[in-house]
């Protein structure tokens, strides 16, 4: 569903996303790790038509990202990294808006705002500004609007961020619950999300992928846990 | 065409849940209720409004950009042009979007 090739940008002299190349199959969590600066959200951001590359292409869902960059973001879902928003609007019309540029009225925007607010736990601040809200009822404001038109394909930047510990499990069995029939790339560098979450983890560091393979495969390949095959990975090739 | 009406809407709302209108208003109606009586619009006893409208072009001058300028500016800064630029709008459609609702807030 998600096929990258060759995806390249650089800011000015510095290489953030350096010839990345992966794919990704329905029924799939991708966790994308890695240091600081590494290039996660860079490359995210392209996926989601965001940034153009340089050079490299990438497709979801069969739509070109440089080519047919709306029918990519009619068909994904995408929280970004400090879940934007407008603060002056309250999340019921924020929801509201979502949906007229999504196309999505009548019933059926009805249906998806109800499905949406119990999912995502905003009901008890549905009628707030968004500004008036705390830093996790954000994120999950931005989660519900990743998810209000049910997108094949998500690709949510740091989705536990700023959350805790119970909206965190909260967001990990969301993610878990909808895995079957989605594809989905979350970018985080809590290790222990990945192995609860994700069905494979792609190491990037410096712009490069250093390790595309499974979490449990990691962990046997180097004997030890995934903390310490993270550190193992990363600082052997970034020293 | 459904989009660009999305924005439309979403500006115009904004421009209302924030102080920018009310301040603007104030400072039109000052400016074009008060100003062409204190120049002596009864005193020229004729049935014209150019003393009324005399004004507008350099009122505007500095009203309009207060309308305009935060438009793009407020969404680079807050990020949220990153939410505007990942939804299924052409940058064409958020950019009539945004300025049919200045134009309409305008007039």
């Amino acid at each position: 569903m998600i096929s990258v090739k060759q995806l390249l940008r650089t800011f000015g002299p510095i290489i953030a996303v350096d010839s990345v190349s992966f794919e990704v199959e329905k029924g799939h969590v991708l966790g994308f790790l890695g240091p600081n600066g590494a290039g996660k959200s860079t490359a995210m951001r392209m996926l989601a038509c965001f940034l153009r590359p340089d050079s490299g292409t990438a497709s979801i869902c069969g739509y070109d990202i440089i080519k047919q960059p709306i029918q990519v973001r009619q068909h994904l879902g995408y929280l970004a990294e400090n879940a934007p928003s407008y603060g002056e609007m309250t999340v019921g019309s924020f929801l509201n808006f979502i949906c007229d540029a999504r196309g999505i009225k009548g019933k059926d925007r009805k249906k998806a705002i109800d499905r949406i607010v119990p999912m995502c736990s905003i009901d008890s601040v549905y009628h707030q500004t968004i500004e008036t809200l705390s830093k996790g009822y954000c994120r999950r404001v931005g989660l519900a609007q990743a998810l209000i038109h049910d997108p094949p394909v998500l690709i949510l930047d740091e989705p536990t961020d700023g959350l805790d510990p119970n909206q965190k499990y909260e967001v990990r069995r969301l993610i878990k619950s909808m895995a079957k029939d989605k594809c989905i790339i979350i970018s985080t560098h809590i290790l222990e999300e990945v192995e609860a979450v994700c069905s494979r983890a792609i190491i990037v560091a410096k712009g490069k992928v250093l390790v595309d393979s499974t979490p449990e495969q990691l962990k046997q390949q180097y004997q030890c846990g995934i903390d310490e095959v993270f550190r193992k990975i990363t600082q052997k090739k970034t020293a | 065409m459904k989009a660009c009406v999305a924005v439309f809407k979403r500006e115009l709302k904004s421009y209302f849940a924030t102080p920018v209108a009310y301040v603007f208003l104030v400072i039109f109606l000052f400016f074009t209720g008060y100003l062409p009586f204190r120049q002596g619009f009864f005193e020229t006893r004729q049935a014209d409004l150019q003393l009324f409208f005399r004004n507008f072009p350099l009122l505007f001058v500095f009203l309009v950009p207060c309308v305009a300028m935060r438009l793009w500016a407020e969404e680079r800064k807050s990020g949220s042009i990153e939410l505007l630029f990942t939804l299924p709008i052409t940058p064409r459609q958020a950019v009539m979007g945004k300025f049919f609702a200045a134009w309409f807030f305008c007039s």
